[in-house]
């Protein structure tokens, strides 16, 4: 399947990277870029201006590091991207951390009360959606965001996502439906969830 | 492998039995999701569509250039990576030059506690680290080991962990230097009045006050031809005679020709309008040469830019804008 030969052509660059090819490392940090990219984003969010300037510093951050880390990466039968996106995860953790004092970014509480800035009309604008569901994805347990964001904003299959988290393809598949069911709940309070 | 087909699920974490039909139905929905497909059963389903916005607007924003990934800012890596190459390729880099730095093959065999990688990233990826991997020096002991690495002692000395600090220390001073030299040659091209003038001051003094000589010059010859227009000849050659004097300390290379002409036309036009004075105000010099009394010569321009001047001041000959910095 084409993601299987994806993920065999990335562990070929990843042995030729490992090596000091400086061809390979710059394939491989361009076909990875895009994935850790979408995640970071994905976890933080638009922040400021309403754009994902702080998200795709921490992306870049996270490419940095894998260039760094690359020399001592050793193949350990689970897919390099898990490697990636173990180093991802930290770097958005501690942007978090760093955002902590700035308002305008996620926090890991939604907030009391309801945003009676925006009426249904301009919430049904694209951005409104997006940061809210940013909000919403920020309540769930960490799992069953990173699951969610994985299978849908990376687009990994529920083996590669399981592979990444250290989880069963089977857990990934329940992770994910609890996850849409939590969300469901919370989007619309009272709504038939899984129906 | 099918994405979408399902195994037995494990209720590792779940009280509650799911069944599988209801697994199976998320499972490809959010595999459709992931392709930003909306599957018809969805379509009033509001979690589905706002989830299809946040990817798309996700998926959909352009990733910046950061022009390419090997920017300075990842000397450190870059430096470890060079010196692999050294033996492996052709060098593609000069920075090779700052990293005696490890062979990761080596590394890598003596690392036994290679583990999985997640847990390890935990402390080597730490907040704000640019050389993460300084702390874990140690490790390699036997760089002798490696039979491809003539140069034992100097690697092992790079591979010291005292030494990496300053290794990546080093790699930054070479960033920033990088960085500098861009703004150092701005400087040695920035004209009077341009926001790095002050720094091209410190840099060449002695192109600094050529270029501000030249501009009070420039200034003089102003004032004189207004004077003149108002055929106050007396003061234009006073301003006159400021900028000859000016005009000395001006390099040949910095425009001094130019600076020249325009001094002979200034002083060929107080000649002529002294010569057909007829402003009472002046005391004329009595001898009539020219009959025209508002004569101009040559040099219409305002501001005669210094279009000759040298080639380190080649750009921006709209820039020295008539300041008196001198």
């Amino acid at each position: 399947m084409s993601e299987e030969d994806a993920e065999q052509g990335l562990n070929g660059l990843v042995a030729r990277a490992v090596q000091g090819d400086r061809y390979a490392i710059e394939d491989l940090l361009t076909q990875i870029r895009p994935m850790v990219v979408r995640y970071c984003r994905a976890r933080l969010g638009r922040t400021g201006g309403g754009a994902y300037t702080e998200a795709d510093d921490v992306a870049q951050e996270v490419c940095v590091a894998v260039l760094n880390a690359l020399p001592r990466y050793e193949d350990q039968g689970r897919p390099f991207a898990a490697y990636v996106f173990g180093i991802a995860s930290h770097k958005v953790t501690d942007a978090h951390r760093r955002a902590a004092r700035d308002l305008s970014s996620p926090v890991d509480e939604v907030p009391d009360s309801v945003d009676t800035e925006q009426g249904p009309e301009a919430s049904a604008m694209a951005a409104a959606t997006s940061v809210q569901l940013q909000k919403l994805l920020n309540v769930l347990p960490e799992s069953h965001r990173d699951v969610l964001i994985l299978r849908v904003i990376v687009g990994m299959s529920a083996e590669e996502t399981g592979q990444m988290l250290g989880m069963s393809p089977g857990a990934v598949r329940v992770t994910q439906h609890r996850a849409l069911a939590k969300l469901r709940q919370r989007i619309r309070p009272g709504a038939e969830v899984g129906a | 492998m099918s994405r979408h087909h399902l195994e037995t699920p494990e209720f590792d974490e779940g009280e509650e039995i799911i069944d599988e039909s209801v697994l199976l139905r998320d499972d490809v929905l959010i595999a459709a999701m992931a392709k930003g497909v909306l599957p018809m059963e969805y379509s009033e389903d509001e979690l589905v569509h706002d989830m299809l916005v946040w990817r798309d607007e996700i998926c959909s924003t352009p990733i910046p250039e950061n022009v390419g990934v090997f920017t300075e800012a990842m000397l450190p890596g870059e430096a470890k990576f060079a010196e692999a190459q050294t033996q492996l390729l052709p060098p593609l880099l000069d920075i090779k030059t700052l990293g005696a730095a490890k062979n990761p093959r080596a590394a890598d065999v003596e690392e036994p506690d290679v583990d999985v990688a997640i847990p390890r990233q935990k402390g080597e990826v730490g907040p704000g680290d640019a050389a993460p991997h300084a702390e874990r020096g140690p490790r390699k002991k036997s760089g002798t080991k490696d039979k491809t690495r003539p140069r034992t002692t100097s690697t092992r000395a790079a591979r010291s962990p005292r030494l990496k600090r300053p290794l990546a220390i080093a790699a930054a001073m070479v960033a920033i230097a990088l960085g500098s030299l861009g703004s150092m040659a701005a400087a040695t091209t920035a004209q009077p009045g341009s926001a790095l003038w002050p720094i091209a001051k410190v840099v060449d003094k002695e192109r600094a006050e050529s270029l501000e000589a030249r501009e009070s010059a420039f200034e003089q010859l102003e004032d004189a031809r207004a004077q003149v227009e108002k055929n106050d000849t007396e003061s234009a050659r006073e301003h006159l005679d400021e900028a000859i004097a000016r005009a000395d300390s001006v390099r040949g290379k910095d425009g001094k020709s130019e600076l020249d002409k325009e001094v002979k036309s200034v002083e060929a036009r107080i000649a002529a309008a002294e010569g057909g004075a007829t402003n009472p105000t002046t005391g004329p010099s009595g001898s009539s040469s020219a009959p025209s009394p508002t004569p101009t010569p040559s040099t219409p321009t305002p501001t005669p830019s210094p279009s000759d001047s040298t080639p380190s001041a080649t750009a921006t000959p709209s820039s020295p804008s008539p300041t008196k910095s001198s």
